[in-house]
């Protein structure tokens, strides 16, 4: 295990990576100006340190587990990521342009957050809530709702409200929109939440086919993910 | 073209919610009635004043009723998350900030307007009154829905939310309050309310215009939390 935390720095040591991990060096990922970077990133929540010091360069294909105890910042990882927070201190790089910066809507054309909370409006049906996601997000075409609806196994009424399915289904109509947006960076918290096997291992099938195409995925998860290891790395934040 | 897309879809997924929780329109309504009601018994309706009084009592009861679930407007997203995904969507959230505000207006604050007219007519104010008072309230509401949905911003997630909002909306209503009964005055004693329209039309315009991006802001504030 290599720690990426400055020695210097002001608290304990809150990120390892295992199996095997690569210091970076953030001159160096900046001019290759590909993938996704972070570089001496800090977090906090309130005004207590979550994270310090965190560098990690994610490239084309990679999962990347998040794992910690709970309080360790998982979630705050992937809000600052995703650019709904900002950190404390250091930067996220998507394509050599900074998502705090420049490059947030860049980042944010190529991104999809899912949080711990579903985003699955209770009284609309599950076509109308992708249908609207997809509208906002301005994806043009036919709408293949049914379609993704049916890959995550949805098995409940298209015509029923959400807010009277299954936590289960709601969960489905949100790992829908994983189908129908075409993104290159999947930030997934708790994703397997409510789910059973057949539904974590459809999500898994996900995971493995969008890193498989070359997409990057950073999933926080206390679970095990069961998808080819050469694809995944796992990085625990204490 | 995409951006159209995207208020029209906020718009209609808004029509959508209300059309299912019906109570989020019929609740203001009844506590539009309650509150006339109420101020009708307290000063009678035989009070010589009654006339001069009621066009005010419709608007103080307008801008509580209104008051009453302003929070709605963005709490379900906040709550389900939707919110993180429309501040992610890379649409302006302004945009949709006003396309949600617009809803909310047509299905809460018309209806408003409409027990309005009811009520005077119940109550036996003459025509060119009551003609006035809607026409200030057509005018004045959408500043109260766009200046308290900043509130309802500022305060989304908050413990006692509800009155939150309404300490910081309330004490902003009353320059169209004043506008908004003045109207009604001036129509009592055969006066002009062009003055009062225009005044209401200009602060309509500028919250219409302002409010979305103050109450963006706000939300992007709140996720950020």
């Amino acid at each position: 295990m290599v720690c990426l935390v400055e020695e210097n720095s002001s608290f304990e040591p809150r990120l390892r990576i295992t199996p095997s991990t690569t210091v970076v060096n953030p001159a160096n990922t900046r001019t290759e100006g590909r993938g996704l970077t972070l570089e001496a990133l800090t977090g906090e929540r309130g005004l207590a340190p979550v994270f310090s010091a965190l560098d990690l360069r994610i490239q084309d294909g990679e999962l990347i587990q998040i794992v910690g105890a709970n309080g360790s910042g998982k979630s705050t990882l992937l809000r600052i990521i995703a650019g709904l927070m900002d950190p404390e201190s250091g930067s996220v790089h998507w394509q050599a342009e900074d998502i705090h910066g420049a490059g947030r809507a860049l980042f944010q054309a190529d991104c999809f957050y899912l949080g711990h909370k579903n985003a699955v409006a209770e009284d609309l049906t599950a076509i109308e809530n992708l249908e609207y996601f997809l509208k906002v997000r301005g994806v043009k075409g036919k709408c293949r709702c049914g379609e993704a609806l049916e890959a995550v196994a949805y098995s409940a009424s298209l015509r029923a409200i959400a807010g009277k399915t299954s936590a289960g289904q709601k969960q489905r109509i949100a790992l829908a929109k994983l189908l129908l947006v075409d993104v290159k960076v999947w930030l997934l918290d708790e994703p397997f939440t409510s789910l059973d096997a057949q539904g974590k291992s459809i999500v898994e099938n996900l995971l493995y086919q969008h890193c498989r195409s070359g997409g990057i995925a950073l999933v926080a998860t206390h679970q095990s993910i069961n998808i080819d290891p050469q694809y995944m790395r796992q990085i625990t934040l204490t | 073209m995409p951006l159209i897309q995207s208020l029209s879809a906020t718009v209609s997924r808004e029509f959508q919610r209300f059309s299912r929780n019906r109570n989020e329109i019929v609740q203001p309504l009844v506590f539009f009635g309650l509150v006339v009601t109420l101020i009708a018994l307290a000063i009678g309706p035989d009070n010589e004043n009654f006339s001069t009084i009621a066009p005010a009592a419709a608007w103080i009861a307008v801008v509580l009723a209104l008051t009453l679930n302003l929070n709605a407007i963005f709490s379900q997203d906040h709550d389900d998350g939707s919110l993180e995904q429309l501040v992610l969507s890379g649409t302006p959230l302004a945009l949709l900030v006003s396309g949600k505000m617009f809803a909310h207006w047509i299905a809460v604050a018309l209806p408003q307007i409409g027990s309005a007219w009811l009520f005077m007519f119940i109550v036996g104010i003459n025509a060119d009154v009551t003609y006035a008072l809607c026409l200030s309230l057509i005018f004045g509401s959408p500043v109260l829905v766009c200046v308290g949905g900043i509130a309802a911003a500022l305060t989304l997630g908050t413990r006692s939310s509800g009155s939150l909002v309404a300490l910081i909306a309330l004490p902003l209503y009353m320059p169209v309050l004043i506008f908004g009964t003045a109207a009604a005055i001036n129509a009592n004693v055969g006066a002009s309310i062009a003055a009062e329209l225009y005044f209401l039309g200009g602060l309509s315009v500028l919250a219409v215009t302002l409010c979305p991006f103050a109450c963006a802001a706000a939300l992007r504030a709140r996720v950020a939390v």
